[in-house]
């Protein structure tokens, strides 16, 4: 994508029927540490790559509870996620109290994008710079979501985005079809398995990544450090052969810069500080 | 002159004397009639008059057993509302308020606390007046897995207010990432209730739980968010009977103590749920509005434990 003349607000079409801002604002999400979403008949698993800032910054967070029955993941502008993330969860606590039941997946993935929307049509606005990735089990089933800078939504039975994602596509496209009838454990591992390919080496540890998991009888739970080794470690066992375990793993730069710069892809040792 | 007062001196021979002729304009009638006619008009209005006002007093004239003069001139509908603002001075049945926002809905609420666990209890009948309405109402509300609230009194008062506890719980956890302490809670129901200080929640409350240092913690509230923390204590409309019985069993430090002494009862788990199981048997068997089943929960290190024991259904 190449500057042009059409591009320095979002209220500006372009000749060719373009709103250059909000491609750039997907582009935003792309540059964001990988996140990887499958489901099952019954369960939503949520899978992220985390990033330090630098070797003593903590991991950044990626994964966040929305209410028991939905949570989401987010690449691109962690502090535009944050806003998104408080914004559901007094959607869902407000619905909860006022109708004594859980608010519906779609419903709230609806009122997010248009929320989307208005902020691509102000002159004083710009677009949100992040990508949702929205799991939850409601009454309907379980349901994964994308919402997209634009104010689209889309609804899948898979999906990844963020830097190298396309890797994970790749990876979920061939396996989507043994989704429906697996085993929790079994999808946990086809998360991971797909979140490996977006390593930069292929290095995967309880430090750098983070599972959640919702569905049926199941409430929104997020696997982290040592409630996820169990899984790293069975992940390993079972591709021994596949990837080289290294010693220095992969810790590529902040998920949220303040100037809109791709960031370096520099090997760095893990980071000092746990999140 | 004279002739003038003569006519003056009595306005009944003026009707029947002679007097010089005019033709009136508007009836046509000569002045013999005009006169007459104009004074019989007035007469006829003059008779009308005191028929009606004969007719009227006897209407609104002091009847028999009537409060008093000064209400003679008030009509029905007057006189039924000064009725219903209270009860009559002069005899005559009692007459209540017709409409309050409020309604006691009966009950009684126990928490004892120990060393290691806080018993937290409450009967589950809810009534209206003499009438029972429903014998399975559940006072209690869990707000985290450290703090439980047991209400007594205004049952839709106690549900807002307990539902309203639980969302700040929730938002609280989002933010903080950590479930809120029984302290704080304790804190925060006593800034809510303030807050209506002026239309009060009528919720008559009892938080029990687990401090931050483990220990038993039983917080004892009025309406409108006075509150204290105590060893044990009760509320609700079995609270007068069952308080002396707590005092007796489990004899109260003086708040007034310095340095502030631990209140809880050294009594162990066992003890502490027989005790308010007893408690419960003796309110339900001389409060009308206490009885039909106990929900007992114990809240300890390990979680929250509940146990239900049933009480007579009179």
């Amino acid at each position: 994508m190449f500057r042009n003349q059409y591009d320095t607000d979002c209220v500006t079409w372009s000749p060719a029927g373009r709103i250059h801002q909000i491609e750039y604002a997907m582009e935003a999400v792309k540059q964001g540490s990988a996140a990887v979403g499958l489901k099952s008949k019954k369960y939503v698993v949520l899978a992220t790559l985390k990033r330090a800032a630098s070797e003593l910054s903590a991991y950044q967070r990626k994964v966040f509870k929305i209410d028991d029955h939905m949570g989401i993941a987010i690449s691109g502008l962690t502090a535009d996620g944050r806003v998104l993330s408080r914004y559901m969860r007094r959607e869902c606590i407000n619905h909860s109290f006022v109708y004594d039941s859980p608010l519906s997946v779609g419903r709230l993935v609806l009122q997010v994008a248009d929320k989307a929307q208005v902020c691509t049509q102000r002159s004083w606005k710009r677009p949100y710079g992040v990508g949702l990735l929205v799991g939850g089990y409601d009454k309907t089933g379980p349901h994964l979501y994308y919402n997209c800078p634009s104010g689209n939504y889309y609804e899948y039975k898979a999906h990844a985005m963020g830097a190298r994602s396309q890797a994970a596509k790749t990876y979920l496209e061939r396996k989507f079809e043994t989704f429906d009838d697996a085993t929790l454990e079994e999808l946990i591992k086809h998360a991971l398995f797909s979140l490996k390919e977006s390593c930069t080496d292929g290095e995967l540890n309880s430090k750098n990544c983070s599972v959640s998991v919702v569905g049926l009888d199941t409430p929104f739970d997020i696997l982290e450090g040592d409630t996820l080794k169990p899984h790293i470690d069975a992940l390993d066992a079972e591709d021994a052969g596949a990837m080289e375990t290294d010693t220095a793993p992969a810790a590529p730069a902040a998920d949220a810069p303040t100037d809109e710069a791709a960031p370096p892809e520099a090997e760095e040792p893990p980071a000092a500080m746990e999140s | 002159m004279r002739a003038r007062a003569k006519r003056r001196s009595n306005t009944l021979s003026t009707l029947f004397s002679s007097i010089p002729r005019s033709r009136c304009t508007t009836s046509g009638k000569t002045s013999v009639d005009i006169r007459s006619h104009h004074r019989s008009r007035r007469c006829f209005s003059g008779i009308l008059i005191l028929t009606l006002s004969y007719n009227v007093y006897w209407q609104i004239r002091p009847r028999e057993g009537s409060q008093s003069r000064c209400y003679q001139k008030l009509n029905n509908l007057d006189r039924k509302m000064m009725l219903s603002a209270g009860p009559q001075q002069h005899g005559g049945p009692t007459q209540h308020a017709s409409w309050s926002p409020y309604d006691n809905n009966g009950g009684t609420c126990v928490a004892v606390a120990g060393k290691d666990y806080c018993v937290i209890a409450a009967d589950t009948r809810m009534s209206t007046g003499f009438n029972i309405l429903t014998r399975d109402q559940t006072k209690v509300c869990k707000l985290t897995d450290k703090c439980l609230i047991a209400s007594a009194g205004f049952r839709a008062d106690a549900i807002t207010l307990h539902k309203t506890l639980q969302t700040r719980g929730i938002m609280y956890k989002h933010s903080h990432n950590k479930s809120m302490s029984c302290v704080a809670m304790a804190q925060m129901l006593s800034n809510t209730l303030y807050m209506k200080r002026f239309f009060p929640y009528y919720a008559f409350n009892l938080l029990g739980g687990i401090d931050n240092e483990g220990k038993g913690a039983v917080y004892t509230y009025d309406a409108i968010g006075s509150y204290e923390r105590t060893g044990y204590s009760c509320q609700g409309s079995g609270q007068a009977l069952i308080m002396p019985i707590l005092d007796n069993q489990l004899k109260a430090v003086s708040p007034l103590l310095v340095p502030p002494q631990d209140g809880a009862t050294p009594l162990t788990q066992e003890q502490a749920v027989d005790l308010v199981k007893d408690c419960f048997a003796t309110a339900g068997e001389r409060d009308i509005y206490t009885g039909d089943e106990v929900e007992i929960y114990v809240i300890n290190a390990s979680g929250v434990h509940k146990q239900t024991q049933e009480l007579k259904l009179d």
